[in-house]
């Protein structure tokens, strides 16, 4: 698994580990994420089968960079779109064609429009792709068979912990903000 | 439990919804079983029966496709003046029918219509059968399909480029892009669901495949927070596109100068009719669906009303729009423009146009009452005449516009052949291949967005407050 | 398109290549679809496809296998390469076949090139083309020998550069695959040596009793050749007897004449010089080998600006034709009629003109008739000098004594009209002639037969049983270019060689001598007419030194330098007949008339030859059957004409199918509803109705009846009308294809029509149509509509094309439309394809009536490619396919195209023509031949259409920069201006203001169609002007 590994940016031949606790309610483990971060706890993460009111307040992300790829891609889908034309029929081979101009703006506005929004889309998809670092086959939590019910009906709450800690703290930090169950998992890494 | 109530009770509190968005008490758990119930049960006798009429279908198309390649367009009724027949006919239908999928996904998301979530799956995997369909046409109708590559602007040592006046080739950008975006967008949507199909599954086998699909998701809170813009702004672009792609439709006629195409009220007008047939073909799938699927807690009537009035606004925008092009040709003065429309009601293809008008005008008034928006047998029927009404029309204005233009001696009349038929009806079959597959093996409504209206209906506005279990 | 003229230098030096008939095993190996000579069957070309998928027909043989049968043969077809060994050997070997008859080995390359001939380059060759034994000059345009079209002798006094639409589609038969290849005695293969043989055999007995038996049934001929070897063959059989047979005859011209004027004469109406013009029944428009030179006399007088005034005409007829389109006043009356309306002319003239008074009609005239008679007797009476009275070939001999008496009275002789001795050997090819044979055969007196007249058996009247006096003929020898009724009655049968492949010589209407010059060696081993009449005399000399030997004396100095002209000519000087001026036999003439009778009532049976296939020689020719019919636009049938009158008295619609009884003879046609028809006539029209493999109808495998046999109705001795015809629905309908469904231009100003009173009011062409007067366009440069878009210069080149129709000459002759097809390899699609409105034709003659049904006026208006300079079509074309040239040319590039159609959908004239499916696949190696091949052949799914013959811009434009000049004016012709007999199209450059079309361009009549759109086309048109006489108003 060492490309899950890679995933993560580490190069560290021992996997992490992770402390996964599961809350009853969405807000219960917004609150839960709140705490957790009070007491100083890095990385933190929530699952849940749809996205939790105050969720990134919770966890601590600012805004989005999808708008400005979106915004790029936009941009040059425009600009590409037009000069290809332009290029194609006033520049490099004109023709008369039924006595009309070769550079005819009015004629070259759809297809602007539509080069536009297909490279403003696509950027956003595969932006996300990237931004998310999906497709990712492998990641730690799925150890827990439990834990798949984080995009059916169960929230949890992971906490990634620092080299060397065997995360007793955190364990107990969660069942005491009322975790229902509360497991470490080590990423495989053979 | 206390969430159940609630549930209950919000969704019956509004006195402004006759009908509730979800019947009965649900939370997340019941939710995943009873919207993915439908995928891993084993397919009825009904399903598979519908699945082989669908398949011999898409076999019909098969062999029209055959036929027409090897003989030509010749097996087509085509001929000189009538150079587009029920080819383009079929086309422009079938892109009408996709743009309710992406509208009823795309605007009404941003008009934050709650009631959408239940049905925008189901209408956005429409869209992308539909367009597959419609992109069949283009393609078969050139003399020459095996050059059809020359229209887009691949470099080569000829230097030779595509034309780019010609709406033609506006067509062929808008409807590649539509399909490509529509397909994005639909996938996005899908990823959380797929998750959650892996998740739920039984099987090792279903696991590893949604899995692979799936692309690792597990619902976390970094990714909603770019997944969430990512839709929004996805969404905000789709609003647009499915307007541009009918206009540019349009456009193959309006821009021409033929009389019956050459009208600038085209754009609108084809937009309002794309919307009017999507809707029609989104209710004659989805009475029979949520009926088959058990899905009928969740798309309710209340949807299905909605959907009705809908049908009944774009049924009178359409309506208008026959009467601004009768108008606008008296108005003209034009001999050649008078001469479309009276032949369109006197000609050789007055039939047609009749039927264009009971089904597109007539048909849809049934929905001013309340009666039959929510009467289901009333609104499937309606829904049906409406999809015929439709493609009614654009053979109107395609072929009586070609058969009788401007000088009287090259006047001809067009008949389908078997070939034409075989090929309109095996689009019908391909495409409800597709829609079986996709109910089979993918949930027909948005899990993950059910369960996040489910809990808005249970805490509004959401406070963030703990909720100690009991 | 003038390159040097040479006589055809393989043959012009000797004796020709005997026809290689040589004995073969059994006919088996001849059927169609297994030729030797063909890679993989014939024909299968037009039809093998949508039909039998789409309505499920037979299925194709052999389709079973994957390749079609032959497909492993050796090819050993006529491809061109093989023809051009071929004319090696002939070179190399001529001299030896002269005295011997060894097998031409065909082993030699094309290495010794004859004179003048470049590969690349084509060859003009002048010959003949005959029709009813009248001569027309043309110049074959012949690549490395293989001719590949036909256009006008322009030194020739008929042709004068044109021809019809049949000289036109003559090559078409001459590559016919389906044409006779075996010579054979009952069935069984022979060869032409071996028919000799047994013709001298026979000999002996008839040089015993001096040919008593033997006779020769021949068309109508004037060759001196043919007439020698009569006369040589009468000398040596004193008794044999020669017939000729046409099934239409111009007899009633010759006894007319002969009442007249004490003896036959050939009648040549100078209509240029007429200011009136009456024709009785007289089609004297449709451009045939006796009547193209009528064309353009008539169409020069139709200019308004013609310093002499417009001609008027008048035409009397009961159907519909070309020449009562043109007419400024018709009248519809049965043909039966036509004679007492003739008769009543005479008296109405009478009253002022003493030499024709004493005529009275045996019936007085009703209203309408009295008044048209009143009017026209007026107006020619007005004219002296300068009046016509034209007779036509179906009308009585009375007819014409009488219409000639009153061109005598009228002195019209002289100025008007010329008598000549005639042209043609045979002036009796009609009743008269062939009486007298029918009589022995029936008597038995008939022991040898030799048929060279076209098919007999089948243009024989209903009313005499052809096939059942033949087999009472012990020998019947049969010389014809198919396998067709009369080979199949007769014992001897001998592939004939078309007139296109041998030696000969023929006369034309006012005697001018043309040698027929062979173009291309005989495809099938065809054997000529002299030759066939040669094998009964003693010696065997070739017909090529029977010529030179018959036509030496007229060389004045050297006969063999004088010959070279002569053939490369095409005419041979003097040898016009002198003119002669017959003195009118009144008295006779009176006499005769008044023995005229009243016409029987009742309804009236019209027999007239078709315009495309005339008594069906032409059925084969799928050109011709494709071509739409001038008037009704019917394609590959014909049909019983109706008046509206009669149509709705009967409840007959188009393609209603009829049953026509006349004495006891009955045949089934399809109704047709002719405007303008006379209603107490039906028209029908002979050639029709034969089995028969045709190559775009459907598998050539199996022949198909092509149309209804009208021939059983007619009889001998009133071949052209009866009366006492009865009409019977069957109930059934019969499809047709016809190329126009509409009739009326729906009130849209299309094809404009004027009257001269009109046009001398505002010679602009009507207001609609005038730009300058359009509300807002101020006097704009080129009359042009305001636009958005930048102006294009195309002052830049030398040239600037355009071209320009005048409707006033313009007759629908449709001799343009062949013209097109054999210029542009324009492909034949079939009966069935034409019905879906798939003909590939470029020129679409549009034919408009307007006025009462009853009697309407007809508008022709050859629609093709306009050569817009703003052309709708091509700014919506994606891929660049159809753009415009920078001399202004709207090219269509079929490498790029990928049939989107969208081009079609958006030309507002429908000009475009789409290959809906692959015409040429298929095609045998002889129809190959036919091929022009400097015109790219289309292939499936590509649109075509009018190009301005640019191929023939490249020729010439590099013939004039070789020359270092530039394109003169009259130097460079498209194929349908070429062919126009009455010169309506013009085609040139608008840079130079004296060009005609420039000047045609800023002629006040011109007009474009659909100018409103702003086309701008390059083709315009010029309003059709008519002179009718204000006193019939």
């Amino acid at each position: 698994m060492e490309h899950a590994a890679e995933h993560h940016g580490h190069a560290a031949p021992v996997g992490k580990t992770y402390v996964l606790a599961r809350f009853e309610t969405g807000e219960a483990l917004v609150d839960a994420c709140y705490k957790v971060r009070e007491k100083g706890f890095e990385s933190i993460d929530t699952h849940s089968p749809y996205p939790l009111h105050g969720g990134d307040e919770a966890l601590g992300l600012g805004r989005s960079r999808v708008p400005r790829i979106a915004l790029a891609g936009g941009l040059a889908g425009m600009f590409g779109g037009y000069l290809m034309m332009v290029y194609m029929n006033a520049w490099n081979w004109p023709i008369n064609v039924g006595g009309r101009p070769p550079h005819a703006p009015p004629s070259f506005i759809p297809i602007t429009f539509e080069t536009t929004v297909l490279l403003c889309s696509l950027s956003i998809f595969f932006g996300l792709l990237v931004l998310m670092r999906l497709p990712q086959p492998y990641h730690a939590a799925f150890e827990l068979e439990q834990f798949r019910s984080a995009v059916n009906d169960g929230f949890w709450l992971s906490v990634a912990l620092p080299p060397g800690s065997d995360g007793k703290d955190a364990a107990a930090l969660a069942s005491q903000l009322g975790a229902k169950e509360v497991s470490t998992v080590k990423e495989s890494v053979e | 439990m206390a969430a159940a109530e609630h549930a209950a009770a919000a969704s019956g509190a509004d006195a402004l919804d006759a009908y509730p968005l979800m019947v009965g008490k649900q939370d997340n758990t019941t939710l995943t079983g009873n919207l993915l119930a439908h995928v891993w049960a084993r397919p009825d006798k009904g399903w598979l029966l519908s699945f082989m009429i669908a398949l011999s279908g898409s076999g019909a198309l098969v062999l029209a496709i055959t036929v027409t390649l090897v003989e030509g367009i010749g097996a087509w009724g085509n001929n000189i003046p009538v150079g587009w027949a029920f080819d383009i006919t079929n086309f422009v239908w079938w892109i009408g029918i996709g743009h309710a999928g992406t509208l009823i996904s795309a605007i009404l998301f941003l008009f934050q219509q709650r009631w959408r979530t239940a049905i925008n799956r189901f209408s956005e995997a429409m869209t992308i059968f539909a367009v597959m369909c419609a992109g069949l046409f283009p393609l078969l109708h050139t003399g020459r399909p095996w050059f059809a590559y020359f229209m887009f602007p691949y470099p080569s040592t000829l230097e030779m480029w595509p034309q780019f006046k010609s709406p033609l080739i506006w067509d062929v950008f808008a409807v590649s892009t539509y399909f490509t975006v529509s397909v994005l967008f639909w996938y996005l949507g899908l990823i959380p669901d797929l998750a959650s199909l892996r998740d739920a599954s039984k099987s090792p086998i279903q696991r590893k495949l949604y899995g692979i699909f799936a692309l690792g998701w597990r619902g976390s809170g970094r990714h909603w927070h770019n997944y969430k813009v990512g839709y929004l702004l996805l969404a905000g672009l789709s609003t647009p596109l499915v307007v541009s792609v009918h206009t540019i439709v349009s456009f193959d006629f309006a821009v021409s100068l033929i009389p019956g195409w050459h009208t600038t009220i085209f754009p609108p007008y084809f937009v309002a009719g794309a919307v009017f047939s999507g809707f029609a073909m989104v209710m004659s799938w989805m009475v029979p669906a949520r009926h088959f699927l058990g899905l009928k807690h969740v798309i309710t009537m209340r949807h299905l009303e909605n959907m009705n009035k809908i049908i009944l606004a774009t049924g009178m925008l359409v309506s208008y729009g026959y009467l601004m092009e009768h108008f606008i040709a008296w108005y003209s003065g034009n001999q050649f423009e008078w001469f479309v429309f009276f032949n369109r009601a006197t000609g050789p293809y007055k039939g047609v146009y009749y039927l264009m008008l009971f089904c597109n005008v007539l048909v849809p008034q049934l929905f001013w009452f309340k009666y039959f928006r929510t009467s289901i047998p009333w609104m499937f029927i309606a829904s049906i005449f409406v999809n015929i009404g439709m493609w009614c029309e654009r053979f109107v204005i395609i072929v009586t516009s070609l058969h009788r233009d401007f000088l009287p001696a090259a006047w001809d009349m067009y008949y389908p052949t078997w070939v034409d038929i075989t090929l309109f009806l095996g689009t019908i079959g391909f495409f409800s291949t597709c829609f079986l597959l996709f109910l089979k093996f993918i949930p027909a409504v948005a899990v993950s967005e059910v369960k996040e209206l489910n809990e808005e209906l249970q805490h509004r506005p959401a406070p963030v407050t703990v909720v100690t279990g009991a | 398109m003038t390159t040097p003229r040479f006589p055809l230098p393989v043959l012009g030096s000797s004796a020709p290549v005997e026809p290689q008939a040589v004995d073969l095993p059994d006919e088996a190996s001849f059927a169609p679809g297994r030729q030797p000579g063909s890679d993989h069957g014939y024909g299968r070309s037009y039809w093998r496809s949508v039909e039998e998928q789409l309505h499920g027909e037979a299925a194709l043989p052999h389709r079973d296998q994957e390749f079609p049968p032959g497909a492993f043969d050796v090819p050993k077809g006529f491809a061109r390469r093989d023809f051009l060994q071929l004319m090696g050997a002939s070179v190399a070997l001529a001299g030896l076949t002269a005295c011997t008859e060894k097998p031409v080995e065909r082993i030699l390359a094309y290495n010794k090139a004859p004179d003048g001939v470049v590969p690349g380059n084509p060859l003009h060759y002048a010959t003949a083309f005959v029709q009813d034994g009248l001569a027309l000059g043309v110049l074959a345009t012949s690549w490395e020998g293989r001719p590949v079209k036909v256009e006008g002798n322009p030194s020739h006094p008929i042709s004068r550069g044109t021809t019809g639409p049949h000289a036109q589609a003559e090559l078409a038969t001459l590559y016919d695959p389906f044409r006779a290849r075996v010579l054979k005695e009952r069935g069984a293969g022979r060869s032409w040596r071996g028919f000799r043989e047994s013709m001298r055999i026979r000999s002996a007995a008839w040089e015993k009793d001096g040919g008593a038996g033997l006779r020769f049934l021949s068309g109508p001929s004037s060759s001196l050749l043919v007439g020698s070897l009569r006369e040589a063959i009468a000398q040596r059989f004193p008794k044999a007897r020669f017939h000729a047979w046409s099934a239409t005859p111009r007899d009633s011209v010759y006894e007319g004449t002969a009442l007249a004027f004490g003896r036959a004469l050939e009648p040549h109406y100078v209509v240029e010089k007429a200011d009136v013009i009456l024709s009785l029944d007289a089609d004297f428009l449709e451009a045939r080998p006796d009547t193209v030179d009528q064309n353009l006399g008539f169409a020069n007088r139709r200019e308004p600006h013609h310093p002499k005034g417009m001609n008027r005409l008048y035409v009397v007829e009961p159907r519909f034709s070309i020449t009562g389109g043109m007419a400024d006043h018709r009248l519809r009356l049965r043909s039966a009629d036509i004679e007492a309306f003739t008769l009543a002319l005479a008296a109405e003239l009478g009253k002022s003109v003493p030499t024709l008074s004493g005529y009275r009609s045996p019936v007085p005239l009703d209203g309408e008739r009295a008044k048209f008679v009143a009017a026209v007797a007026k107006d020619l009476a007005g004219k002296r000098g300068a009046a016509l009275v034209i007779p036509g070939e179906r009308q009585t001999a009375l007819t014409h004594a009488v219409a000639q008496a009153i061109n005598a009275s009228l002195g019209a002789i002289g100025a008007t009209l010329t008598f000549t001795e005639p042209a043609v050997l045979d002036t009796a090819s009609g009743r008269a002639g062939w009486q007298a044979l029918v009589d022995d055969l029936r008597a038995g007196k008939v022991d040898t037969l030799v048929i060279t007249a076209w098919n007999p058996v089948f243009t024989t009247p209903g009313d005499v049983d052809l096939p059942g006096l033949l087999k009472r003929v012990p020998n019947a020898v049969y010389l014809g270019l198919h396998d067709d009724e009369t080979s199949r009655a007769v014992n001897w049968f001998l592939p004939a060689a078309h007139p296109f492949e041998s030696w000969g010589d023929a006369r034309s209407r006012d005697g001018a001598l043309s040698i027929v010059q062979p173009l291309i060696q005989p495809l099938f081993g065809g054997i000529s007419e002299a030759e066939v009449l040669g094998a009964f005399l003693t010696d065997d000399t070739k017909p090529y030194n029977r010529l030179k030997a018959l036509h030496a004396s007229r060389a004045k100095t050297d006969f063999d330098s004088e010959w070279e002209v002569w053939l490369a000519n095409g005419v041979v000087p003097g040898t016009a007949s002198p003119a002669v001026t017959p003195s009118l036999q009144t008295e006779k003439v009176r006499a005769a008339a008044a023995q005229a009778r009243p016409a029987p009532a009742g309804l009236e049976l019209d027999v007239v030859h078709d315009y495309k296939i005339l008594d069906g020689r032409y059925a084969l020719n799928s050109w011709l059957q494709e071509l739409p019919d001038p008037i009704t636009k019917v394609t590959w049938d014909n049909v019983a004409q109706f008046g509206p009158g009669m149509a709705k008295q009967l409840g007959l619609g188009n393609g209603d199918l009829v049953t026509l009884t006349v004495s006891g003879r009955s045949v089934q046609v399809p109704a047709w509803v002719q405007p303008g028809h006379a209603d107490d006539a039906v028209t029908v029209s002979i050639g029709y109705g034969r089995k028969q493999h045709t190559l775009g109808v459907k598998d050539a495998d199996e022949p198909v009846v092509v149309g209804h046999d009208v021939y059983p109705l007619r009889s001998a001795a009133s071949p052209w009308f009866l009366t006492g015809l009865e009409v019977k629905k069957t109930g059934r309908k019969y499809p047709i294809s016809t190329t126009q469904v509409t009739n009326v231009t729906e009130g849209r100003p299309i094809a404009l029509m004027q009257s001269l009173e009109e046009f001398e009011k505002h010679p602009e062409a009507p207001e609609q149509r005038s730009p300058e007067k359009l509300p807002g366009g101020k006097e704009l440069e080129g009359r042009l509509l305001p636009s958005v878009q930048p102006e294009v210069d195309y002052s830049k080149l030398p040239y600037k094309w355009a071209m320009a129709v005048d409707m006033s000459r313009c007759t629908g002759c449709s001799a343009c439309v062949v013209a097109c097809q054999a210029e542009n390899n324009i492909p034949v699609v079939g009966k069935y394809q034409v019905g879906r409105g798939r003909e590939m034709q470029w020129i679409r003659m549009d034919r408009y009536y307007s006025g009462p049904a009853e009697s309407p006026e007809m508008v022709s208006q050859p629609m093709f490619c306009q050569h817009c300079e703003t052309a709708p079509c091509e700014y919506v074309c994606p891929v660049n396919a159809t753009v415009h040239s920078d001399e202004g040319l709207n090219d269509m590039v079929y490498n790029r195209c990928i049939g989107t159609r969208y081009c079609s959908n958006n030309c507002p004239y429908k000009v475009r023509h789409f290959n809906y499916l692959h015409w040429t696949q298929d095609k045998s190696q002889v129809e190959k031949m036919l091929m022009n091949p400097d015109v790219t052949v289309r292939a499936r799914g590509v649109m075509e259409k009018c190009t301005y013959c640019v191929q023939r811009i490249e020729r010439t434009r590099i013939a004039s920069r070789i020359e270092n000049r530039t394109i003169g004016d009259t130097e460079l012709k498209t194929a349908c201006q070429q062919v126009c007999p009455t010169n309506a199209l013009t085609f040139g450059s608008l840079h130079d203001p004296k060009t005609q079309v420039s000047q045609r361009h800023a002629d006040p009549r011109r007009f474009d169609v659909l100018h409103e759109l702003n086309t701008r086309p390059r083709t315009v048109y010029l309003t059709k002007i008519k002179n009718p006489n204000p006193e019939l108003g």
